[in-house]
């Protein structure tokens, strides 16, 4: 009686079976096989969807090989990968080297994401949320005007064209190099991120999850209040101030891709001209090259 | 040192009440034991101090690596018992936890409780087997789960069986110490059959002997903050959790025989 109570919700040999197995000794080892490789200092995988980032899981360096035979890390002539460089600060703390591979696979409706195997977190000692914008400081922010990031990927022969109409469709890799280099030229960049709306990330070198979060949650704040007043291109632009001298800028741009999510940790929070000339050079640098630019 | 879990898929089934008493059995016992609470809840400590919402804990430790573990052990008027809050958790919340990071933040939290020379450390989860739970179960050698002498607690088991098997590929040393009973109604028909049920799907050895039963004297001493075998009239339970620690202690297989407290 007690039994067929029990079976008419459940598959008790099956069960049994299970709970055998639960209790047969495991091998005696101390660590994940696939974390061995990595040593003590391991800290552990950025949390990734998708195949990509099993694939980084289980060998970095594979990943390295294959997308250097893809020609997607390229040689040296070629300009760098999207690669962070390391925040000196918060080297100290992990000893793992960190490295970032690009995905082996484009990824067709997104960004390509750079696979960040070893986080570097920036992390948030404080986070206010602000729409003050304090005065900039001329030696910080250094454009009246700022130029376009593709004035730096032209060539010789489109020098003095108006960037924009002179741009020669480059992959957006290469693209998103240059919109780096730029962003450090014009603004105090201690470290930039990129991702889509579903937080895959583009380019990152603050690898701190919880700022990408933040960034994603007031990105989409912001598109939504957008949408309600009929003014989804222009999203505006958020910081939060994540410590004593550190603000994260958010700027969120819709492109082909969807929305976009910038974040730059800079000292103080920019002035709106700035803003909008980084918004804008954002969104020249994800527009497909066929497309008109904006 | 040996860390045991204490979780369950299943939420309100009396995780922290055995977490608390089996800790206070064990501490009695004369081992050095610490009480981690990884409930963002924060029940054990709710449970056992009035300042437990002000105290840095587990959460606090797992955000910031520079916490460590003797910032956050706090030491109870018994000596051989100390305690882990829960802490803040809502940076853990806000961020979630990166894929590695948690664990191995737990892991090198449990080697500095370790060196600090306790016996045993006892972690009380919140429920489900996922997240920071998920953490602790990776870096734990063993796992008690408390499970309610009533119908929809026998029908949760497999659920319950599937997680564990899920964790044991994760931590193939983790041992399944056995399923406590509890909540255990004896007056109560459905509760009796549920427990019989339960016995007769499970082998012998996953099932623990010793039962948990529902008695006001947990809710009175939750009330009072202290383990229910410190109360005046709690001399059946503290028998209970002692049956159930020395229950428990000939089936923990220490992970280093040689050198464990345990093999002494």
């Amino acid at each position: 009686m007690q039994s067929e109570a029990v079976n008419q919700w459940l598959d008790a040999d099956h069960v049994r079976a299970m709970a055998e197995g639960l209790l047969t000794p495991g091998p005696r080892s101390s660590s994940l096989s696939n974390e061995k490789m990595f040593g003590a200092s391991f800290e552990g995988f950025a949390d990734l969807a998708g195949p990509v980032s099993n694939k980084a899981r289980l060998s970095l360096s594979d990943a390295q090989s294959r997308a250097a035979s893809a020609g997607i890390l390229q040689e040296k002539s070629a300009p760098a990968p999207v690669v962070a460089p390391p925040i000196q600060e918060v080297r100290a703390e992990v000893p793992a080297p960190l490295q970032q591979v690009r995905a082996v696979e484009p990824i067709p409706n997104r960004p390509q994401p750079v696979v960040n195997a070893f986080p570097l977190p920036i992390e948030p000692q404080q986070i206010v949320v602000t729409a003050e914008r304090a005065p900039e400081r001329a030696s910080e922010v250094r454009p009246a005007v700022i130029a376009s990031p593709f004035q730096i990927a032209s060539e010789p022969g489109v020098v003095g064209s108006p960037p924009c109409e002179t741009f020669r469709p480059l992959p957006l890799s290469t693209r998103l190099q240059a919109f780096g280099i730029w962003l450090k030229e014009q603004i105090p960049t201690r470290a930039y991120f990129i991702c889509d709306r579903h937080g895959e990330i583009v380019v990152d070198e603050v690898g701190s999850e919880k700022l990408v979060k933040v960034a994603r949650t007031l990105a989409h704040a912001s598109s939504s209040a957008g949408r309600q007043v009929g003014d989804e291109e222009n999203l505006g632009s958020l910081h939060v101030k994540i410590g004593p001298d550190r603000v994260m800028e958010v700027v969120p741009r819709h492109s082909h891709f969807g929305l976009v999510v910038l974040g730059i940790i800079v000292p103080r929070p920019l002035s709106r001209d700035a803003v909008a000339s980084v918004s804008r050079a954002l969104s020249t640098a994800l527009a497909e090259p066929s497309a008109p630019r904006q | 040192m040996i860390t045991l879990a204490i979780t369950s898929q299943k939420g309100g089934v009396g995780k922290t009440t055995l977490a608390i008493n089996l800790a206070h059995a064990f501490a009695r016992s004369g081992r050095r034991t610490l009480l981690v609470d990884s409930d963002p809840q924060g029940s054990v400590g709710l449970s056992l101090t009035r300042q437990s919402r002000h105290l840095s804990g587990f959460y606090d430790m797992l955000g910031n690596p520079s916490v460590s573990a003797e910032k956050i052990i706090v030491p109870t008027r018994m000596p051989t018992l100390s305690l882990v809050a829960s802490g803040h958790s809502s940076g853990y919340e806000l961020g979630g936890g990166s894929m590695g990071v948690t664990l191995h933040r737990v892991r090198c939290f449990l080697a500095e409780v370790e060196a600090l020379e306790y016996d045993i450390c006892i972690i009380d989860t919140a429920a489900g087997l996922f997240g920071a739970t998920a953490d602790v179960l990776s870096a734990s050698n063993g796992v008690i789960v408390p499970q309610q002498a009533e119908p929809l607690g026998v029908r949760s088991v497999p659920k319950m069986l599937e997680a564990l098997a899920r964790m044991r590929v994760v931590n193939p040393q983790l041992q399944v110490l056995g399923v406590v009973l509890t909540m255990v109604k004896e007056e109560l028909a459905e509760s009796r059959e549920s427990a019989e049920a339960l016995r007769n799907l499970l082998p012998d050895e996953m099932v623990m002997q010793t039962v948990i039963p529902r008695d006001d004297i947990f809710v009175r001493a939750s009330a009072r903050g202290l383990p229910v075998g410190v109360m005046e009239e709690g001399a059946d339970s503290l028998s209970n959790f002692e049956s159930l620690r020395a229950e428990l202690e000939r089936r923990i297989v220490p992970p280093n025989p040689e050198s464990s407290e345990y093999a002494k």
